[in-house]
């Protein structure tokens, strides 16, 4: 019986994941946009490789803005979990905002906390790796410095992680450009 | 008449007599209390596998129950409050059988602490509400009673297991009391049972419910793997938590520590619905003439059962002891509510000393149980009570649940408290 009751845990989880048959990388005018697009992917129950600043978890009603459109994300079950990737130049006052909460796992060069349930892992670019499972990625590119960004690209483009649906967007146009176009791994 | 029919006419009067306290005038308040806002918020959020601030970390059971209960009864008081109503009236009658189990030459231990439970103050007062602990309550003495017959060769085993599965799934105080049960039900077993068949059946079934009430969580897309990861990160968090970090500490901080609250005479009175003419408040009361003798039962229990080697009073001590120890090592505040988790023990204790005082000291028993048992129907069913009867719950009884009391007579604090939410602590 408990085997069984793991199976179709096991599956249930599985199954309520929609990965994308075919990779995609699209540049999106906003963090807004980049959420209507993981929506019209119809992408759910995945891991977001969140490369920004702000983990943008404002209170979901209401309609979508840079604020909040990750908490609407995960109200509405497209990501249950998160891997917040910090730049460089952010990280040690993150860090150190980071160090204060309570209850918060520190491993190696990362930390884990929870909002409402949903583990969010803080870390800096370095420490990103590849996951057991296809991952949708974000990207501010305005926050990273040209060498930051280009690294993300490579490292995505390496499968460390690997990502089915990559959105970035911000003013800045990053130097290496052909690395954030498809052709997407 | 015979013995059996006699018993079964007074369990349906015990629970007739539990129900009419929790079920009577359960919707005259029709709008949510504030903690049962907060659980019908949590109740949404679960069933769709989400958790909340603050309650993100409880197990998801209850609120489950609770959501499907508002499906089928609709969002008013009797959906909300229904499920907790009726486990709360059934609760006494296990607690009765599992006295008459434990203790089969004196039958008496076992009514005793299922009437002290059917006239608690504290746990009338959950069950007319949206609360957690009177579900997870349920199911824990469900499950020691069927684990406590099956260790007489009735086949109750599985169903011990899956009531102990349900009842780690509402609430997390019973990890150290299961593993008690476990151990019981290893010592206790039959001749020819194998241990090992028990051991696993027991384990495997209730870890297996346990993780079964999380599939609406897997289903937003989480694995195995995260499950146990989760699991690390509510311990962390729930030992990280400080009396501050609770949004109502006020309330937390005049609950008390564990330690206190068989210790400490006082009763505690939340302003509801504050108003001119009247106001409604949200009594959590007590019975002293219970839960002060509570902590002395049962270490005097303990004692029967090193001096004795009585098994049932072992049971009995280790049941209160393996509840009420994770509580007390919190070493902070710790609402009232959670008292109730411990409750059927400890009355079963109580239960457990006034019978033996029957036997040496007979008027002091009588004078004992006739002060337990002489005020508590007219406390519980009145359901509007004046400030003298607030004030006059300072004697030896403690009373029911939200009332309603005439504002230009409240004392001072309470006159205080009509202007904001506030709480009143009295003895």
């Amino acid at each position: 019986m408990f085997a069984a009751v793991l199976a179709v845990a096991h599956l249930v989880g599985h199954n309520a994941r929609v990965v994308l048959p075919r990779a995609k990388i699209v540049h999106c005018a906003d963090p807004v946009e980049a959420l209507a697009d993981w929506r019209a992917a119809g992408v759910r129950g995945r891991t977001l490789v969140h490369a920004a600043r702000r983990i943008s978890l404002d209170n979901p009603s209401g309609p979508a803005t840079p604020a909040n459109f990750i908490s609407q994300a995960v109200r509405d079950g497209i990501v249950r979990r998160i891997f917040h990737v910090i730049p460089s130049a952010d990280w040690p006052e993150v860090e150190h905002n980071v160090k204060s909460l309570p209850g918060v796992l520190h491993s190696g060069e990362t930390y884990r906390l929870v909002d409402k349930g949903m583990p969010i892992i803080v870390m800096r670019l370095a420490d990103l790796h590849a996951v057991s499972e296809s991952v949708i990625v974000d990207v501010d590119v305005d926050r990273y410095t040209e060498r930051e960004v280009a690294e993300l690209a490579q490292q995505l483009r390496r499968g460390a992680p690997r990502s089915d649906l990559v959105t970035w967007y911000g003013r800045s146009t990053p130097t290496h450009l052909e690395a954030w176009r498809e052709p997407w791994p | 008449m015979s013995p059996g029919r006699n018993t079964a006419l007074a369990g349906a009067a015990l629970v007739a007599f539990a129900l009419a306290l929790r079920a009577w005038g359960v919707a005259d308040i029709q709008a949510m209390t504030e903690d049962e806002s907060l659980h019908v918020a949590q109740a949404e959020a679960f069933a769709s596998g989400h958790g909340v601030d603050w309650a993100w970390w409880s197990p998801p059971l209850f609120y489950e129950l609770l959501h499907a209960s508002m499906r089928t009864l609709g969002p008013g008081p009797w959906g909300r409050r229904l499920e907790n109503v009726v486990l709360g009236a059934v609760t006494p009658l296990l607690v009765a059988l599992l006295g008459f189990a434990l203790f089969p030459d004196r039958r008496r231990i076992g009514w005793f602490a299922a009437v002290l439970l059917a006239a608690d103050p504290l746990h009338i007062v959950l069950s007319r509400f949206a609360f957690e602990e009177i579900q997870a309550v349920f199911f824990f003495v469900a499950a020691a009673l069927a684990i406590v017959y099956a260790a007489r060769g009735r086949p109750t085993l599985i169903l011990g297991a899956v009531s102990l599965g349900l009842a780690l799934a509402s609430k997390h105080y019973f990890p150290l009391a299961a593993l008690a049960l476990m151990v019981f039900a290893l010592t206790e077993q039959p001749p020819k049972a194998p241990r090992r068949s028990v051991a696993l059946r027991l384990g495997l079934v209730a870890a297996a419910v346990y993780v079964a009430t999380y599939l609406p969580w897997f289903a937003r897309g989480y694995g195995l793997g995260e499950l146990v990861d989760f699991h690390l990160d509510v311990l962390r968090v729930e030992r990280s938590l400080m009396a501050t970090s609770f949004s109502d500490h006020a309330l937390l901080s005049a609950s008390g520590t564990a330690g206190a609250w068989f210790l400490v005479p006082s009763m505690l009175a939340v302003v509801l619905e504050p108003g001119q003419a009247a106001s409604r408040y949200f009594v959590l009361g007590r019975n002293f003439v219970t839960w002060l003798p509570a902590l002395p039962a049962v270490a005097c229990v303990a004692f029967l059962a090193w001096r004795r080697r009585s098994r049932a009073d072992l049971f009995v001590a280790a049941g209160f002891g393996m509840l009420y120890l994770p509580l007390l090592l919190a070493g902070r505040p710790i609402f009232i509510h959670s008292a109730v988790a411990v409750l059927p023990f400890a009355m079963f204790a109580v239960a457990r000393a006034m019978d033996l005082l029957l036997d040496s000291h007979r008027a002091l028993a009588i004078t004992w149980i006739a002060l337990a048992f002489a005020r508590l129907p007219r406390i519980s069913i009145r359901s509007r009570p004046s400030v003298g009867f607030l004030k006059r719950c300072t004697g030896p009884s403690s009373i029911g649940w939200c009332s309603s009391t005439r504002a230009s007579s409240d004392p001072g604090r309470a006159g205080r408290a009509l202007r904001s939410h506030a709480i009143l602590r009295t003895c």
